[in-house]
């Protein structure tokens, strides 16, 4: 912290937000926000509440132009109120990861990840310190009951002979095949002695230490693979390791482990029907600790499971997504019912680590994502009964007064079948009713995920704030395909992929032009990931929009299938895989965009990472060169160094620059002057 | 011509019994022997006939890479010393016109780019001239010595620069790309000129004989898709009067001026109606413009490689590959049937020409056979024969038992007639059958030919182990006329596939090879025909496929180059009514699910040509069908493998597959020299 400039911005949370966002001290207009706004907005990741319930610790970004990404550090804040104190300010800060930071039992100390390892902090005062010196980096740490000791997960390392071996072969490697165990390891505080819990060719994938300690659930599978998740299974063990036994045997992925305060029951979350098969809505199931049938604990609820954690009287608490809003339930195991604690136009990101059940302090920890405020920290009574939520931090307190938001609103329509379809609405933040605006639809990812109130991940991303700025209306669909409504809704891709998706999105434009709000001769297509193979699917389909952005889309399902690291999903979409004898080959090329690329004549940009392993460079290629081929206006954007999803902070301010001027140039045809990232 | 020829037969058999007079006795080739056999490459005869520059390179284990210099052999006695040794090797030899430097490109010192060096020939150390902003190469003289030609890329701009320190680096896909440039540099004052530079590239040059005039190939980008696009062009050597002198979709190359500047030679793969895919012919064209034509290849079966005028400009020498064998020819510029110049079970390449003072064309090249990776040989245009300069190889015929190699051939399904090289096994026995390797060439366009073997095509360290290799040039090989080319045009595997079967029951039909014991390998197009071959039948026991196509629709996109491609489909994947059929029925993953046959697959992590991802779609959908299989992948290689530790990886790794699978023998590893003494286990496959 050389800079003198960047110490003003840790003197706290207020500070930082009113030096991001406000232009004058009397911040009488709300101004604009920017593409550099956005990047140096705070994220507020992490948060976990003190188990006396009195002080909440939880990371917050600043932005570090040197290193082109934002730097997390840990803060503190008194429940009750007062400042919020920065705790650590490591160069490199510290990582965010969902349930990485933790108090100790007796609430005097933290853990927290720097570089790769376990670090303690004392939370009455001193220097933070590394508890692990872990050969390999170290993951999701938790405390022993007594607080003598911390779990964690870790790879096994390469050994000097294997090393060797990597340098003697020119670092060959047998693809597909390289993958290195993953261990439970116990490390104990007083002395720094680390010792492994689980052995074996298997991974542990996510664990969980029951209430009294003595056991442990864990889920295992062949490989730390993508692929091998859906191998994997559901263990039962006692806390050194003894006595494992797998719970369940199918083909589906178990996460969100918990047993139950007794240890009778394990708890699960998948995405699978009452029978266990696979590609439903998230459910919540039970199953006896000493294995058993899973029990469907809601058969009925049509919404998915988000996160599911048992209250210390037996009741399981559960974060659930409806559609364009999530909210927390109780659920009673033993009636069946679940009762909805919270309502609310607010995302809550709980499987970031959003959320937090303390049953010693008797409350709920909530983040909430809302239109004015991207995730300030909440709590709530763990009574039962719906209750009013109370606000513990203050770090988006700035964002509603000094700067211009979009309205954010439900926007409902039907489908060309007559389903009804919703999706989120962002007006301009000069809009007048009666005007048309020009239209952004942006399509999210997954597919199966929603589009929610709130920022959501990926807010430099997608930008709304600033399309919104600059006059643009921007409409989230949740199409057919999405989370969080019916299991008819989320298997409407079974057997094929684009059946009503595609239709879902273009009743949705057609409504918002029928009731005056869009206009028609100006309309764009932005998506990500699924979002991305939708963009692809309707430049082929429809001549309507101005322009399109497409990342990490599909061209060709055919050669993507062998491509991406994942495989089990589409063996649903498409009825099999694109190699077995008499295999699906029709329904394959049929839904790929590439099929009807010579339709195509949007100008469309693509954009990709160069490493990305889900929609690996190549399908952008096959798209790009396709267009550029056929002479339609084209541009393929590649990033060097990201993965699936982008995160730097350059690389994303570059994307959004030429996002805009391409709307601008072929949506409306004007000029657009290029933001600059800092230096 | 057919000294050579002989050298090499009676090589294998006289000098295995004895070396210097002294007893040794002759081993089978390793791998390791097989990576360390030298490359010579780009042969120069010196202004007064003397001597001759070439470059050789060497493996050097520690760095894990072949590094060239330059040397020097005298053509008289053969004294052969090596002129430079610096760390990162030097290329691109070039004698000035009064012989008394030698120019040639290194990277030195803290330079971040590779530049030209000048080295006196009566002694000392090479200075370096020039200093530019991005690497030179393509070096030529200008006639009076004053000053060197060479193309660079235009370097990155200071904003360039500035964006990729802060790591602002998202890049455009195919528009990223600098343009090559031709430039000259001054030997006095090391001033350096553009010569010529715009919003296109000069992709190679030719300067003429009295250093006046520039041809060139020009295209809009210098990226190897474009091809197509590029054109052959003329100018003033100060860059002035550019004018075009081709206008096409083919690719053309080897551009050269005569010595008058009244016409200008090239070669491409058309007929005369410039239509694409066809054997490599040589075209006239008036400098002046106006229509090109053909004046080789029209009616010969052959395919041209390489052109040169003759001094006085009357006669055009060219190289012509002819399938098994590649030879010079002369034709008159004024018309009338080739004449084949030199013969023999040889392939001959690095043809380069000087116009010595006393008027007659001395041709330096290297010609490769069974025993030797390519002597340097010069031969006057007048002379009967080619003198024999360098003795690089000869150690090969004295230290190592080679398999005997021949032609053979057989007819394709259709009764047309196929030929192939075949080389023995070290103790070969008629009558006996032993295990085949079946090794397809990449292109296709291209042939297999007599040789010692590569990397790809470990020929002489399988006859080592006993195994009987056959290379078949296949119908779309070059050199054996434009029907035989063009079978592929219109589905690519029509009778190449078939050509490839036919060929091994011939092996099997003379009673050489042993049809329980059948292997296929192939890197490139020899890659496709492995994986073609896999999905097609399941006669043999293991198969090796390098950088081979999984399917034609996605291949298409991700490779750097198209329009050798769009023949064979008959369009684009991408337009209306694309022949989309055409595309997948000739796409080996089509029948993916009947594949039997053991196969391990390799590929470059940076391969432009046939990218990782065709790899992994035969990898993964082998292994989802539970074939054994394995996908080797090596960090930082492109389309060809370089690293030294990475190719001895890929032969360890398929000889062992081999062994295991056909011949059911063990296989110990050979370990890289210096790693003798280290008990490391060098196979991933744990099965």
């Amino acid at each position: 912290m050389k800079d003198p400039r960047r110490l003003l911005q840790y003197a706290g949370a207020t500070l930082i937000a009113a030096s991001v966002l406000m232009t004058s001290p009397r911040a009488q207009t709300r101004r604009p926000m920017t593409l550099v706004d956005l990047a140096e907005l705070p994220r507020l990741l992490a948060p976990q509440l003190s188990p006396d319930g009195r002080t909440l610790a939880y990371f917050l970004s600043a932005p570090d132009w040197k290193a082109g990404r934002p730097v997390f550090h840990l803060w503190r804040k008194a429940v009750e109120g007062g400042v919020a104190k920065q705790l650590t300010f490591s160069e490199g800060g510290d990582i965010p990861a969902p349930n990485t930071l933790r108090w100790s039992p007796d609430g005097r100390t933290l853990l927290f990840l720097r570089e790769g390892q376990v670090w303690l902090l004392a939370a009455d005062g001193g220097e933070p310190r590394t508890l692990t010196h872990h050969a390999t980096g170290v993951s999701a740490p938790s405390w022993t009951v007594d607080g003598a000791a911390v779990y964690f997960i870790a790879s096994d390392p390469r050994t000097p002979e294997e090393r060797e071996r990597d340098r003697v072969n020119g670092e060959v490697y047998a693809f597909d095949e390289d993958t290195r165990p993953r261990q439970l390891w116990k490390v104990t505080v007083a002395t720094g002695a680390e010792a492994k819990i689980t052995t074996g060719d298997t991974s542990v994938l996510e664990y969980r230490v029951s209430t009294d300690g003595t056991r442990i659930a864990l889920q295992r599978a062949p490989s730390t693979a993508l692929e091998d998740i859906y191998r994997g299974e559901a263990w039962v063990m006692d806390a050194d390791g003894g006595r494992a036994h797998a719970v369940t045997s199918n083909a589906v992925d178990e996460r969100s482990l918990a047993l139950s305060p007794d240890n009778s029951q394990l708890l699960f979350l998948a995405d699978a029907n009452a029978r266990l098969e696979p590609y439903y809505n998230t459910r919540l199931f039970v199953v006896p600790a000493g294995g058993g049938v899973p029990q469907l604990l809601l058969p009925d609820f049509q919404y998915a499971i988000d996160d599911a954690l048992w209250a210390a009287d037996g009741a399981i608490v559960a974060v659930v997504n409806m559609g364009v809003h999530a909210e927390i339930f109780r659920i009673d195991p033993r009636s069946r019912t679940a009762t909805q604690l919270t309502d609310g136009e607010h995302f809550i990101p709980a499987i970031g680590g959003g959320w937090q059940v303390v049953p010693e302090a008797g409350k709920i920890l909530v983040q909430l994502d809302e239109a004015t405020r991207f995730g300030d920290v909440w709590t709530l009574p763990m009574t039962g009964a719906p209750a009013a939520p109370v606000r513990i931090t203050t770090v988006f307190d700035t964002m509603a007064r000094d700067v211009a938001l979009p309205r954010q609103e439900r926007f409902a329509w039907k489908g060309t079948d007559g389903v009804p379809l919703e999706g989120v609405l962002f007006y301009p933040i000069d809009y007048q009713p009666g005007t048309r605006y020009p239209l952004v639809v942006q399509m999210h990812g997954g597919p199966t995920d929603s589009d929610k109130f709130g920022a959501g991940t990926g807010l430099l991303q997608n930008f709304f704030p600033v399309l919104a700025a600059k006059g643009y209306l921007v409409l989230r669909p949740n199409y057919r395909g999405s989370s969080g409504y019916s299991d008819e809704f989320y298997r409407d891709l079974v057997g094929h992929y684009f059946e009503h998706m595609q239709g879902d999105i273009m009743t949705g434009v057609d409504e918002l032009i029928r009731k005056g709000i869009a206009d028609p001769d100006r309309m764009v297509l932005m998506g990500w990931s699924a979002g991305g193979h939708l963009a692809n699917k309707l430049i082929t389909m429809t001549n309507r929009f101005k322009a399109a952005s497409s990342g990490a889309g599909v061209a060709d399902w055919i050669s993507m299938y062998g491509q991406s690291d994942m495989r089990a999903s589409r063996d649903v979409w498409f009825g099999g895989s694109p190699w077995q004898k008499n295999a699906p080959i029709d329904v394959f090329w049929n839904q790929s965009p590439l099929k009807d690329v010579a339709n195509a004549t949007t100008p469309t940009l693509f954009f990709v990472g160069e490493n990305d392993p889900r929609v690996p460079l190549p399908q952008s290629i096959e798209m790009y060169r396709a267009l550029a081929a056929n002479h339609v206006p084209t541009h393929l954007y590649i990033a060097p160094r990201e993965g699936h999803q982008w995160g730097e902070l350059r690389h994303l301010i570059y994307k959004a620059n030429v996002e805009l001027e391409w709307f601008e140039r072929y949506a409306r045809g004007r000029a657009y002057v290029w933001e600059e990232a800092p230096h | 011509m057919m000294s050579r020829r002989f050298l090499a037969i009676i090589g294998t058999a006289v000098f295995t019994l004895t070396v210097d007079g002294q007893a040794q006795s002759p081993r089978p080739m390793g791998i390791v022997d097989l990576l360390n056999v030298p490359r010579v490459s780009d042969p120069r005869v010196s202004p007064d006939g003397h001597s001759v520059v070439f470059t050789r390179g060497d493996s050097d284990w520690k760095s894990g890479r072949r590094v060239s210099h330059v040397w020097r052999a005298a053509v008289d006695d053969g004294l052969t010393v090596q002129l430079t040794s610096g760390t990162d090797g030097e290329t691109d030899p070039r004698w000035s016109p009064d012989g008394k430097t030698i120019a040639f490109v290194t990277k030195r010192n803290d330079n971040e780019f590779a530049q030209i060096y000048l080295l006196p020939t009566d002694g000392g150390e090479a200075h370096q001239l020039s200093s530019h902003a991005s690497g030179v190469s393509e070096l030529s003289w200008a006639p009076d010595g004053s000053a060197l030609f060479f193309v660079a890329a235009e370097p990155k701009t200071a904003g360039e620069k500035a964006r990729d320190k802060v790591k602002d680096d998202v890049y455009l896909y195919d528009e990223t790309y600098k343009q090559a440039q031709l430039w000259s540099v001054t030997v006095e004052s090391k001033q350096e000129t553009r010569i010529l530079a715009g919003d296109f590239s000069v992709t190679s040059y030719d300067l003429s004989e009295d250093g006046r005039k520039i041809a060139f190939h020009r295209a809009p980008t210098p990226l190897l898709g474009a091809a197509d696009e590029g054109e052959v062009w003329i100018a003033d050597a100060d860059g002035s009067n550019s004018r075009r002198l081709t206008t096409n979709t083919v690719p053309e190359n080897g551009a050269a001026v005569s010595p008058d500047d009244s016409q200008v030679l090239f070669i491409s793969g058309a007929n005369a109606k410039f239509e694409t895919y066809y054997n490599g012919k040589l075209f006239l064209v008036p400098a002046a413009g106006g229509a090109a034509r053909i004046l080789v290849g029209e009616r010969e079966p052959y395919d041209v490689d390489r052109a040169l005028w003759s001094r006085d400009g009357k006669t055009i020498f060219f190289l012509a590959n002819l399938g098994v064998h590649e030879e010079l020819f002369s034709v008159p510029v004024s018309g009338g049937a080739p004449r084949q110049i030199t013969n023999g079970k040889h392939n001959i390449g690095s043809l380069s020409a000087t116009r010595s003072a006393s008027g007659a064309d001395v041709f330096a090249f290297t010609m490769a056979d069974s025993a030797s990776g390519g002597e340097v040989f010069t031969m006057a245009a007048s002379a009967p024969a080619p003198r024999q300069v360098t003795h690089v190889f000869e150690y090969l015929g004295k230290e190592f038992q080679l398999g005997r190699q021949e032609a053979i051939q057989w007819k394709g399904a259709d009764g047309v007639t196929v030929e192939g090289i075949v080389t023995y096994p070290i103790d070969y026995r008629a009558g006996q059958k032993y295990p085949l390797a079946v090794m397809t060439h990449g292109g296709p366009q291209a042939a297999d030919k007599y040789g010692i073997g590569s990397m790809a095509y470990e020929i002489q360290v399988l006859a080592g182990k006993g195994y009987v290799s056959l290379q078949p040039n296949y119908r779309g090989s070059t050199g054996y006329g434009d029907a035989f080319l063009r079978d592929m045009v219109g589905h690519y595997f029509q009778n190449a596939h078939l050509d490839v079967m036919a060929g091994v029951d011939e092996m099997i039909r003379r009673g050489i090879a042993d049809p329980d014991r059948m292997v296929k390998m192939g890197w490139s197009a020899g890659g496709h025909m492995t994986n073609k071959i896999v999905t097609f039948t399941d006669r043999f026991k293991a198969a090796s496929s390098g950088a081979g196509v999984a399917q034609w629709v996605s291949m298409y996109a991700q490779s750097d180059m198209r329009y050798p491609r769009t023949p064979w489909f008959g369009g684009t994947p991408w337009q209306k009514n694309a022949p989309i059929d055409v595309y997948w029925n000739n796409s080996p993953l089509k029948d993916v699910a009947n594949v039997k046959t053991p196969t391990i697959f390799f590929v470059g992590e940076k391969d432009p040509r046939v990218p990782m991802p065709q790899s992994i779609e035969m990898y993964r959908a082998l292994k989802s069908n539970n074939v054994p299989t394995h996908l080797y992948v090596a960090p930082r290689e492109p389309h060809g493998w370089g690293e030294l530790r990475h190719q001895l990886y890929k032969l360890n790794a398929e000889i062992e597959w081999f062994e295991r699978y056909a011949t059911k023998r063990p296989f110990t590893w050979e370990k890289a020299p210096g790693d003798e003494g280290k008990d490391v286990k060098t196979t991933t496959d744990q099965q």
